[in-house]
């Protein structure tokens, strides 16, 4: 049904209907910070991602196309800006000379996003995963992606894929602790 | 359960992010911002002058200037009777400027283009209204998609009439949707629409002036002389101007198609001036058989400016900063708003705006626009950046600077634009990655009334109370670049 839809909503957008746009933003805008905040475990930085996300797709209009999942676009984008965003802020600390910063929290009075303590939890754990192995597992259950698709996006093979999500998921098992059975 | 598979059920369904609605507007507004930008561009391609660019290279501006001044000549001698017209080719724009009202129509074709089936696509219709006057417009957009499935045009309305506008969309999906704007920034709009139509009709002015006379003709009983000029991208142009007042008539704008035709793309076959127009032309009411996607109540606001500004944060700082607008002024400086703030808090930056003063150095923001350079490969001349006011608006500043030029602007410049040179004044500005960024200056302010119309206006709609600073006259800030211009001189 999800995806009948999104055939519906592609196709509308191709046709400039700004209705379609919304929907796609009201439908997608949440798993995509979502992912964006998973992978980067920053509110700022995943808001601006999303931002940059939305207002590119927003501007392709009438000349998009798109033969796979709308989903998988999106999160596509997510992760290749998410990519940018790190390779940036390398650049900048080598510049810089300084350490890497640790995660932070926002400091926000308008804050990003709403979530549980559950949901910071689980993020924290996922935020320890090595960037390929946290990519795997987040497009993978947050974004439905096949891991052939995963695959093509990171440049290796299927089994490598298929290794990383495993390790991933034995990392966060460890880490987690239990935490997931509450 | 399974430890591994508990894990996969966390993730999937407790892992969630919300945003919160303050968030949503207001990436919804930037996204519903930058897909109406990204339509009124769109159009472009089928249009084979409005895409055009100007030349980069001194050494092509030369050549095919000398180029265009041999044929010229050749023409001129040839067709004897046009050499001493009684108008100047040049003055062409100042028909559209000058108008009270503008209405063109014609057609569009698609020489490029095929159906499916072998046969061409079918001519898209222009029917555009600037009601200069009266800050209204309707005009005509068209897209043209190419794929797998064939080739569809598009037609689409865009029209404004005061604080509101509508799309109309004439595909498979008749609907319409409602925008709101400031008044200033629908002024701008149907300023800028004149220019976009002026484009259209006949390029700017460097291309009318490459023009040579390839023949006449009698339209309507209106004797004509043909002008014609060809761009450097490819594109062929054509003006019919009546023979005895200079006045437009027709326009055509040509490619060449694979075969080496030049064939006809766009023809505007009616220009007129100062005729009424029909009754609802700027009608904002849905036509018969539309729907209304929102109503004027939840329309679609519309920022002044350029938005999508660049930005970055850190522990201290949530900051964005980039051009809003620009004009030129008669004497080649430029006048430029920029913003640097911090939206989330705002008395932060505010304290770096204490002390500064009209014609002195700009304020000492983490990230400065400190210069402009003409963004045509050449570094010269140097625009350097001097304080005239600030604006407040929602906790935004906006800082808006003259810069004036070490030495001569060159003339393409209007069309090129201006890359923005910065510095950091704070360590942690280093952080900020910035890409290259230009602005472009709306149009050359030429006397005090457009100034304060303009400029000041920008300013006042960049102000919580709605009024530009009062310490900034058009006097005051020309005395400026020509006092800096005295103290550069050699």
């Amino acid at each position: 049904m999800a995806i009948a839809e999104d055939e519906l909503l592609k196709w509308k957008f191709r046709r400039g209907s700004p209705e379609a746009l919304a929907r796609i933003y009201e439908k997608y805008l949440d798993s995509m910070l979502t992912l964006a905040m998973g992978l980067l475990n920053d509110r700022a930085a995943a808001e601006d991602v999303v931002h940059d996300v939305f207002v590119s797709f927003a501007r392709l209009g009438p000349g998009f196309r798109l033969r796979g999942r709308l989903s998988g676009y999106l999160a596509t984008s997510v992760v290749n800006r998410v990519r940018d965003h790190r390779r940036r802020s390398r650049r900048q600390v080598q510049a810089s000379g300084r350490e890497s910063r640790p995660a932070r929290e926002s400091v926000e009075p308008d804050h990003v996003a709403s979530f549980t303590e559950q949901a910071a939890q689980l993020n924290e754990a996922v935020a320890q995963l090595p960037d390929e192995q946290r990519e795997v597992v987040l497009l993978r259950l947050k974004a439905d992606m096949k891991f052939r698709d995963i695959a093509k996006l990171q440049q290796v093979s299927i089994n490598t894929v298929q290794g990383r999500y495993r390790y991933g998921l034995d990392r966060l098992r460890s880490m987690l602790n239990g935490e997931v059975e509450k | 359960m399974k430890p591994k598979k508990k894990v996969e059920n966390a993730i999937r369904n407790k892992l969630r992010f919300t945003a919160r609605p303050t968030l949503r507007d207001r990436l919804l507004t930037d996204v519903m911002n930058a897909r109406e930008e990204s339509m009124q561009i769109r159009p472009v391609p089928c249009g084979p002058g409005i895409g055009r660019r100007i030349m980069k290279t001194r050494i092509a501006k030369i050549a095919s200037a000398a180029a265009v001044i041999a044929v010229a000549a050749l023409a001129l001698t040839f067709w004897s009777r046009s050499s001493a017209p009684a108008y100047a080719i040049t003055d062409l724009p100042a028909q559209f400027e000058q108008a009270r009202t503008i209405h063109v129509q014609g057609w569009h074709y698609f020489p490029e283009h095929m159906m499916p089936d072998g046969s061409a696509v079918p001519p898209s219709p222009i029917d555009n209204w600037t009601d200069v006057e009266n800050a209204r417009s309707r005009y005509t957009t068209t897209q043209l998609t190419s794929g797998a499935d064939g080739v569809k045009v598009y037609v689409s309305e865009v029209v404004r009439d005061g604080p509101s506008w509508i799309r109309i969309d004439h595909g498979d999906r008749r609907s319409v949707t409602y925008f709101r704007v400031s008044e200033y920034q629908q002024k701008l709009g149907v300023r800028q629409i004149s220019k976009l139509i002026s484009g259209q009709l006949f390029g700017d002015i460097t291309q009318l002036s490459n023009s040579i006379v390839v023949g006449d003709e009698r339209i309507d009983g209106v004797a004509c002389d043909i002008w014609q000029s060809d761009d450097a991208h490819g594109g062929r142009w054509r003006q019919w101007l009546s023979a005895d007042t200079g006045r437009l008539v027709r326009a055509q704008a040509l490619r060449k198609v694979d075969s080496g035709e030049w064939k006809v793309a766009t023809d505007y076959s009616l220009i007129e001036y100062n005729v009424e127009p029909p009754e609802g032309t700027f009608s904002l009411e849905p036509p018969e058989g539309y729907t209304a996607s929102n109503s004027p109540q939840t329309a679609y606001s519309m920022d002044l400016g350029k938005n999508g500004l660049p930005g970055f944060r850190d522990e201290h700082w949530y900051y964005y900063c980039g051009p809003k607008l620009a004009f030129a002024l008669a004497d080649g400086s430029i006048v430029l708003g920029w913003q640097s703030f911090d939206p989330m808090d705002a008395e932060k930056q505010a304290v770096l705006f204490e002390g500064v003063t009209f014609g002195g150095p700009l304020p000492k923001l983490p990230v400065e626009f400190y210069a402009l350079i003409p963004d045509n490969g050449s570094s010269e001349p140097l625009y350097t950046g001097y304080h005239l006011a600030f604006t407040r608006k929602q906790g935004r500043f906006a800082e808006w600077s003259l810069y004036v030029p070490d030495g001569t602007p060159p003339p393409d410049v209007q069309a090129t634009g201006y890359e923005m040179l910065y510095r950091w004044n704070q360590e942690f500005a280093r952080n900020f990655a910035f890409d290259h960024t230009t602005v472009k200056p709306e149009f050359t302010i030429e006397t005090a009334e457009e100034f304060d119309e303009w400029v000041l206006g920008a300013m006042a709609e960049l102000a919580d109370d709605g009024t530009a600073p009062a310490d900034v006259t058009y006097q005051k800030v020309i005395d400026l670049a020509q006092q800096v211009r005295t103290s550069v001189a050699p």
